[in-house]
């Protein structure tokens, strides 16, 4: 399966390698509020997981995100 | 009706609320929850102790925050201290909120716990005014950059939390009039520099008045605050609540994303905010019927409002009336209004796109054609408005001001001032009007107001750049832009390297998503840059995120 990392790169369009885990919403300019949309529906696509209203507003960090997918997949 | 009884001013009616109910719930920021009582002791102590240290009431206080308890409490603080507001934002870039300190000409500076690091920078060479206040903070900044800011803070007068906050002698408040500035605000300009829109007293309670009435206002209602404080959108946010005794419930940036659970938990009963949230919760299918019951009113205004849209909210917040608000800044908030009814507005609809509406009571607007004559009935043509909101004019700009409040000589009303909204509207037969795009280039992005000179004006700036173009995209049907993509041509350029510089420029809204570096720029048949052969060279927009399947 595509890193983790890899996915979230792509969505926010930055550079791989600073995807860290604590890299957060609205941390960086380009995690704002549309690419944290569409970084929620790739991750659906990507892991088959469901993210309703509750978990978008907890999924704001890297680490919470890593922590999520290990625990679905 | 603009009432202007001695003493009557933004301030007013929140003071005699708190002293009439201390104890009515006032606003709610994350965990705290503060009474009227509460907040109007902290703002009337700090703004005691800001006049005492300048010896004289205040003209303009500056505010370096964001949806936090000092950001709102130091908004209340200018207006005790009989002192316009400047909300500054801390997350713009340096050098912007430095060039709006400095054309503010602020005689103090509230200054909010996260914004302390930016004091060395943005302080430096002496900009700024003689008196800061740091409310967050008692005793040595801890921060790697302290030295800095300590000597940005040498030979200034610094009121730290314990000083604030002490108990002072009751000053009497400074008196104000209708026609004193009530609030300074800054938007895109299209020189480069943001322009100041001085908001009086008088504009302000006109609007206040007219909206109090109509969605008949009173302390058992609980708003939602989703506006940035530098969008004056926000005035409506937290003044209209606290002119009626109502609470004022502040949203964190990731809660917009999904705010019905938030709306349902602190049962709201007023919603107001950009179509793009309810654009975004459609996307995520979070817009579903039935999830807000609590809402009476659900309120839209900063770009334009698709019928999908309004038809999801509607089946969202059965309960509550959906109104589209319209109005620049220049016009205090929102000037016209479409009151929402399935029977009736789908019909008015243009482009897929719900009307502006009316104008509120006592405003005047008319259609001016290019010949600068009232085009024919329901022909287009750009919107003038005149009427007690509109403002006096631009911040120390007289030759815009003279560009764009105009008298309404040509259009048989000499008596009338107008200003001009660079707006394409036509009036329909019903009486309501319906927005047809701008008349220039100015565009709105995730609600924001943006002149593209001013983004074009930023990427020229950068080293190697010689012209450069920026465009709207993607673009939603509803002509709303989630982003910006910039057209550059130069020598030796990285696109990366000239987005890391407009950065340092321009606040994230403005900044590209994309940047295209071209050999040249493409020119039209009349010689000028050819923004629209730009457009067209981007990919087709993505689906449209509105479903009218929901």
């Amino acid at each position: 399966m595509r890193p983790l990392s890899d996915l979230i790169a792509e969505q926010l369009r930055i550079p791989v390698a600073r995807v860290r885990d604590d890299l957060s919403f609205g941390g960086i300019p380009e995690w704002d509020s549309l690419n944290h949309v569409n970084l929620m529906t790739a991750l659906e696509q990507a892991y088959g997981v469901t993210i309703d209203e509750d978990l978008m507003v907890e999924l704001i960090d890297v680490r919470a995100i890593r922590s999520f997918v290990e625990g679905a997949t | 009706m603009l009432d202007r009884e001695a003493g009557r001013s933004l301030r007013s009616a929140f003071l005699e609320i708190a002293a009439a109910s201390p104890g009515a719930l006032a606003l709610v920021v994350g965990d705290r929850e503060l009474a009227y009582g509460e907040l109007a002791a902290r703002a009337r102590t700090w703004a005691g102790h800001l006049v005492e240290q300048l010896g004289r009431p205040a003209a303009r206080i500056g505010v370096l925050g964001h949806r936090s308890e000092i950001a709102y409490t130091g908004v209340l603080a200018a207006l005790c201290a009989g002192a316009a507001f400047v909300p500054l934002n801390p997350t713009f870039p340096i050098d912007r909120t430095r060039a709006m300190l400095e054309a503010a000409d602020v005689d103090a500076l509230i200054v909010d716990a996260g914004a302390t690091a930016q004091l060395g920078a943005l302080l430096a060479g002496g900009v700024g005014p003689r008196v800061i206040a740091l409310p967050a903070h008692d005793g040595a900044i801890d921060h790697p950059t302290a030295a800095t800011i300590g000597a940005a803070l040498d030979d200034r007068v610094v009121l730290r939390a314990r000083a604030l906050d002490a108990a002072s002698r009751t000053a009497p408040l400074p008196p104000v009039t209708p026609d004193d500035v009530a609030y300074l605000l800054f938007t895109s300009g299209s020189t480069g520099r943001p322009k100041g829109v001085p908001v009086t007293h008088g504009n302000v309670l006109a609007f206040l008045d007219h909206v109090a009435a109509r969605y008949q206002i009173d302390a058992r209602d609980r708003f939602s605050q989703t506006f940035e404080q530098t969008f004056d959108l926000s005035v409506f946010d937290l003044f209209l609540p606290w002119s009626r005794g109502a609470s004022v419930h502040a949203f964190r940036p990731i809660e917009l994303l999904a705010p019905a659970r938030v709306v349902a938990r602190q049962e709201l009963t007023v919603w107001f905010s950009v179509p793009s949230i309810p654009a975004l919760m459609t996307k995520k299918g979070f817009l579903r019927p039935g999830i807000m019951p609590t809402l009476r009113w659900s309120l839209f205004c900063g770009e334009p409002l698709p019928r999908p849209i309004a038809e999801a909210w509607q089946a969202a917040a059965p309960g509550s009336v959906v109104e589209n608000l319209y109005g620049p800044t220049e016009l205090t908030i929102a000037c016209l209004q479409h009151r929402w009814s399935p029977d009736t507005s789908p019909a008015l609809c243009h482009n897929g796109l719900v009307p502006i509406g009316r104008p509120y009571p006592g405003l005047t607007a008319a259609v001016v054609g290019d010949d600068g004559q009232a085009a024919a009935p329901g022909e287009a043509g750009e919107l003038w408005v005149s009427g007690p909101q509109t403002v006096p004019g631009y911040w120390r700009d007289p030759a815009t001001t003279a560009a764009r409040f105009v008298s309404g000589e040509d259009l048989g009303a000499p008596e009338r001032r107008f200003y001009r909204t660079g707006d394409r509207v036509q009036r329909l037969a019903s009486g309501d009007y319906v927005y047809l795009g701008r008349v220039d280039n100015q565009v709105k992005v995730l609600g924001y107001r943006v002149e593209l000179g001013d983004v074009e004006a930023a990427l020229r700036a950068c080293p190697g750049v010689v012209d450069a173009i920026a465009v709207p995209w993607p673009v939603e049907p509803s002509g709303a832009a989630q982003g910006l993509v910039g057209f550059v041509a130069g020598r030796d350029l990285d696109a990366a390297t000239v987005i890391a510089a407009v950065r340092q420029a321009l606040p994230d809204y403005m900044v590209p998503r994309d940047l295209h570096v071209l050999p040249e720029l493409p020119l039209n048949a009349n010689g000028k840059l050819d923004r629209r052969a730009l457009a067209d060279r981007l990919a087709t927009p993505p689906a449209p995120v509105v479903s009218t399947t929901i």
